[in-house]
């Protein structure tokens, strides 16, 4: 078997042993089923909101996915690639012909799996348990998922670069996911931000990830201002992350 | 045949020379040791024979590749041990060297390379449940599953109990009878003295000695001692007027000769002429860590740098 596909497969492994792991796998979908749930008026539509007749419950469907993405890439990837790092994993890899590069990848990809596991459980949650509609484009949602992901695995990876040890990685990934997600709609949907915060939130990758995937999903034509958004940061912050990567 | 050359080597850490020109080579087949006190500038050593570190000047070959130039290629023949370098916690025994094997053409074979190390049983413990002489074995296989040519192995008994040390030195030996040269990094006189072929004393970036260790304690030369209870009273002021003896006392239980190199065959010349017998005989013989004294005027524990380890 080829390096990389060892690695990937063994760092799935990892994660699935990790217990903690397993369980945060369930919040996402636990978050959509207790919000709609709990909170009043979360499933009665609303006619101010753009596709007319959407309910609260159907524009949290995609702030939830790329809370997803945004607290693995954020949390996770930092804190494996700090720890990596500080137990000498990567320089022992540094010895070896294939050197370091495949772990990082398999990283990547297994806490890619990690999020689509996540984000599908919660998608299940939100078509089955609350009657959402499927998407109205699937492509333009796997494409705003994907310029998503991209953008936020590459903050990740800066996180885990600036991070000095494997115990301030979570901390680092916290002082950046709770402001990325407050202007991805988290705490108060974009449509409810006030004005100055709302433009700060259409030019973040988060809140330019919500818009493009609430317009490609519920139908209301694509959202150019957003997907340029998150090019131009998928460019950036994937062009940063390559530069400060660091293996010791 | 040389299968390490290092020419001349210099690393420099803030205007520090922290390897300030070490040249040796490590013959094929041979157990090479660096050793010397914690800062001294071994590990800095290996880790340009490695490639981890680019040297500020001098030349380094290993198997006559350049480490800088020929990583990719070198890497395939050279098997490491790095110093506190873990594994992830999970990561069960085999599935470590399942996964390393693929990263070489030409792996060992697991099972094998498994029992060779004293593994076979800890196959299905994880990482983090291994004892710290499993870890090491562990890492040690993980240096050997490439099939190298020639293993570098960083401080691996550092943190073991004497017994687990001694298990790990008969392994090394082990490792060197399938034709795997050895550069070991130590700073455990002992430890060079019963494994190693040759050894190269490091102290504070430059070597002090390098030869066999028989060879740098003869030259270093040091205090040879001798305990003995002679049958019938000796006069010591007449033995230590022998040339050969520096220092002659009477202890409680028994008389201690202390003196150069030929102090042994002296003492014992003399006391047969005296015709007294030596009962209790006990001769202590300078060892690496007496050389060690001798060549750099400091013991082995102040010469350690604290915090440093390089």
């Amino acid at each position: 078997m080829r390096p990389l596909t060892k690695t990937i497969q063994v760092e799935i492994k990892l994660l699935v042993r990790d217990l903690s792991a397993v369980l945060w796998v369930a919040l996402p979908p636990l978050a959509l089923f207790g919000i709609g749930m709990l909170i009043p008026g979360f499933l009665d539509p609303q006619p101010d909101l753009e596709p007319a007749g959407l309910r609260l419950i159907d524009i949290y469907l995609p702030i939830l996915l790329v809370f997803t993405l945004t607290l693995t890439a954020t949390m996770a990837v930092p804190s494996a690639l700090a720890t990596y790092r500080h137990q000498g994993v990567l320089r022992r890899l540094r010895t070896t012909p294939v050197g370091p590069a495949p772990l990082l990848a398999a990283q990547l990809v297994a806490n890619l799996l990690y999020a689509a596991v996540a984000a599908t459980l919660t998608i299940v949650v939100a078509l089955v348990v609350f009657d959402v509609a499927p998407p109205a484009s699937w492509s333009a949602s796997a494409l705003a998922l994907a310029l998503a992901a991209w953008t936020l695995f590459s903050i990740g990876l800066i996180v885990g670069a600036v991070a000095p040890s494997p115990t301030a990685a979570p901390a680092i990934g916290s002082l950046v996911w709770i402001p990325l997600m407050a202007l991805g709609g988290l705490w108060a949907p974009r449509e409810a931000m006030p004005t100055v915060m709302r433009q700060i939130s259409d030019l973040s990758p988060t809140g330019a990830a919500v818009d493009a995937l609430q317009h490609a999903w519920f139908g209301s034509g694509p959202a150019i201002s957003s997907l340029l958004v998150l090019t131009v940061s998928a460019l950036a912050f994937g062009a940063t992350a390559a530069a400060v990567l660091r293996w010791e | 045949m040389a299968v390490v050359e290092v020419q001349g080597l210099l690393k420099c850490y803030g205007g520090r020379a922290v390897v300030d020109g070490v040249s040796f080579e490590v013959a094929d087949g041979e157990i090479f040791g660096v050793v010397g006190p914690n800062g001294a500038g071994k590990t800095t050593t290996v880790e340009c024979i490695e490639g981890l570190r680019r040297p500020d000047a001098g030349q380094i070959r290993v198997l006559g590749l350049d480490p800088q130039r020929h990583a990719r290629q070198m890497r395939r023949q050279l098997g490491v041990q790095l110093q506190a370098s873990r594994l992830p916690d999970r990561l069960k025994v085999w599935e470590a060297i399942d996964l390393y094997a693929t990263f070489y053409d030409d792996p060992a074979d697991a099972a094998e390379l498994l029992e060779l190390l004293g593994l076979t049983e800890h196959r299905n413990v994880r990482f983090a449940k291994l004892s710290g002489g499993q870890q090491q074995r562990l890492s040690i296989a993980l240096a050997l599953v490439g099939r190298p040519q020639v293993a570098v192995l960083d401080e691996l008994t550092t943190g073991l109990d004497p017994h687990a040390r001694r298990d790990t030195w008969t392994l090394i030996e082990q490792v060197r009878d399938r034709g795997v040269s050895i550069l070991l990094v130590t700073h455990f006189m002992e430890e060079a003295e019963r494994l190693c072929d040759r050894v190269a004393v490091i102290d504070r970036g430059r070597i002090v000695a390098l030869d066999t260790p028989t060879g740098i304690v003869t030259v270093a030369g040091g205090e040879h001692r001798l305990r003995l209870v002679p049958s019938a009273p000796v006069d010591r002021q007449q033995l230590a007027e022998l040339a050969e003896v520096t220092d002659v006392a009477q202890r409680p239980h028994e008389l201690v000769v202390t003196g150069n190199q030929h102090v042994v065959q002296a003492v014992m010349a003399w006391l047969a002429h005296e015709q007294i017998v030596a009962e209790k005989l006990r001769v202590d013989q300078p060892n690496l860590d007496d050389a060690f004294v001798a060549l750099t005027g400091r013991s082995l524990a102040d010469a350690d740098t604290p915090g440093v380890d390089r």
